[in-house]
């Protein structure tokens, strides 16, 4: 596999299936963790909805082709196609921190630090909503190398497991009892123990996509184009 | 004479019943291919083959020396593809397709690219919707021809065009394989752009390669015939060796192979071109009974 092929299929599928409007999929998200009472998955939920229409515009601009005469293997379609998934959902994570940390510190400013609808937004929660985008990918990529980029069906599924997932999720770990209750914190000291988690995360975010990736390379190796 | 591409005993069965049977087919290096069959015979599944879009079951496909799909990325370095009109990303404009696209290819001569923009009168900042059929087409051809391929494989590349600009792309083809070492296969419905510039015929009918050969022998070696319905009930044999025939009340015409123009001594023969022979072979096949 080349290295700058995966670069050149990623620029590919950022320039000519996202565009410029992707941007609003980062500035709702950021702008929405200021809500003091809301679902913090509902907010990082419209990114999806933009990789879903990545695969729409796949199918509608017949990308797959135009990739398929490229000088790229198969496979390295998949992994790029991968790649720009989690670069753009790690970016938005990385994108909203620092409105994380400013709306953290507002909200308690204006006593209202808890939120009532699920979780605060601490790292625990950005480490759910990375699992859970790993889950989505798990589930829409390798239907999308099965079934000719006809992902809507997937996609939807993918939507629901990714908000009902972590909505569940957020909200068994935003009722604890014992000694877990550093896992809703958000001062620095139930931060810094939080880390790990965000680390144990990445770590099962990682393996989910290799799985996911394994999964969409095999997929398209049996599809005529 | 080495070739560029050899295909060899393809086959492929697909969900709908069609099938791509025993396909052997050789590019030879210099040359300009022309690859012919009616809608649906297996044209641009063959090339889908060739190109490891789709996966043969069995059968190989070598290009430039090099199995496929084992060098696959190095291979398509080599090569510009055309399918037809451009018919991918309509929204986007030329210019952000062009970027994402040159990216891959070490070769890319931005000067060329430009010279063929001019040529064809392409401009950069519209939409890919924005082009006409026949632009779509030019467009294909301006990407194809600006990464220094090797060999083009062009499927329909002059549908859509007008007979100006075809001639045009015509003589742009004899001068891509001029210097002996580039070549070209394409697939055309347009018969009389074989005649202005193809070495080699390669005819594939119902999945099959039914002929496959230098231009001026596959030419040679078939003749037409024409005369009155009783010169074709009162010679058996020339009824028998008839590969296709056109009854009309005024008489007959048909296609036979050269070798047997005794047959049709006393009656109207002509050299066939390659039309007349796609026609006979498919319109008009004879089946003696």
């Amino acid at each position: 596999m080349s290295v700058r092929n995966i670069k050149n299929l990623v620029l590919k599928d950022l320039s000519l299936l996202t565009g410029p409007v992707v941007i609003i999929f980062y500035i709702i998200p950021a702008l929405m963790l200021f809500i003091p009472a809301y679902p913090r998955p509902a907010t990082m939920f419209y990114l999806l909805v933009s990789i879903m229409n990545m695969f729409s515009f796949d199918l509608m601009g017949k990308d797959h082709e135009f990739s398929g005469l490229l000088p790229v293997k198969k496979k390295e379609s998949v992994l790029a196609r991968l790649a720009a998934m989690m670069l753009l959902q790690i970016l938005l994570l990385v994108f909203t921190a620092p409105f994380a940390i400013l709306s953290n510190y507002l909200l308690d400013r204006w006593d209202a630090a808890n939120n009532p609808a699920g979780m605060n937004t601490n790292i625990v929660s950005y480490a759910i909503i990375l699992v859970f985008y790993g889950i989505f990918n798990l589930i829409v990529l390798p239907g999308a190398y099965k079934k000719q980029f006809k992902v809507s069906l997937r996609s939807i599924i993918g939507l629901f497991v990714f908000i009902v997932g972590a909505t569940i999720t957020e909200n068994l770990i935003c009722r604890p009892s014992g000694g877990i209750l550093f896992l809703n914190g958000t001062s620095g000291h139930d931060l810094l123990l939080q880390t790990p988690i965000l680390i144990g995360a990445l770590i099962l975010y990682c393996v989910i996509n290799c799985i996911a990736y394994i999964r969409a390379r095999n997929n398209y190796k049996k599809t005529d184009i | 004479m080495s070739a560029v591409i050899e295909a060899r005993n393809l086959n492929k069965t697909f969900p709908s019943g069609f099938r791509l049977k025993d396909v052997s087919l050789s590019v030879k290096r210099g040359y300009i291919t022309g690859f012919i069959g009616r809608n649906g015979a297996g044209k641009t599944t063959t090339f889908k083959l060739i190109l490891g879009l789709s996966a043969p079951e069995s059968g190989e496909v070598m290009l430039f020396d090099k199995r496929m799909p084992d060098h696959e990325s190095e291979c398509k370095q080599d090569i510009g593809v055309v399918f037809g009109a451009f018919g991918y990303y309509e929204t986007k404009r030329l210019k952000t397709v062009t970027k994402a696209y040159k990216r891959f290819y070490t070769n890319w001569d931005d000067e060329k690219y430009a010279e063929y923009l001019k040529r064809f009168d392409l401009d950069e900042q519209k939409r890919v919707k924005e082009l006409s059929a026949g632009m779509k087409v030019k467009y294909s051809l301006a990407l194809a021809l600006s990464h220094g391929a090797k060999l083009l494989i062009l499927d329909e590349p002059t549908s859509g065009l007008d007979p100006v600009s075809r001639d045009e792309i015509m003589d742009m083809f004899r001068d891509f394989v001029s210097d002996g070492e580039r070549s070209i296969l394409f697939s055309t419905h347009i018969t009389s752009d074989l005649d202005k510039c193809a070495d080699h015929i390669v005819y594939i009918k119902d999945g099959e390669i039914v002929m496959s050969g230098d231009r001026e022998e596959i030419m040679g070696s078939f003749l037409l015939v024409q005369g009155g319905l009783d010169a074709l009930s009162g010679n058996r044999a020339l009824s028998e060796s008839l590969i296709g025939v056109k009854e009309t009340p005024f008489g007959f015409s048909g296609l036979i192979r050269a070798e047997d123009a005794h047959i049709a001594d006393g009656l109207q023969t002509a050299k066939a071109d390659i039309e007349s022979i796609m026609i006979y072979t498919e319109k008009y096949e004879h089946h003696e009974s």
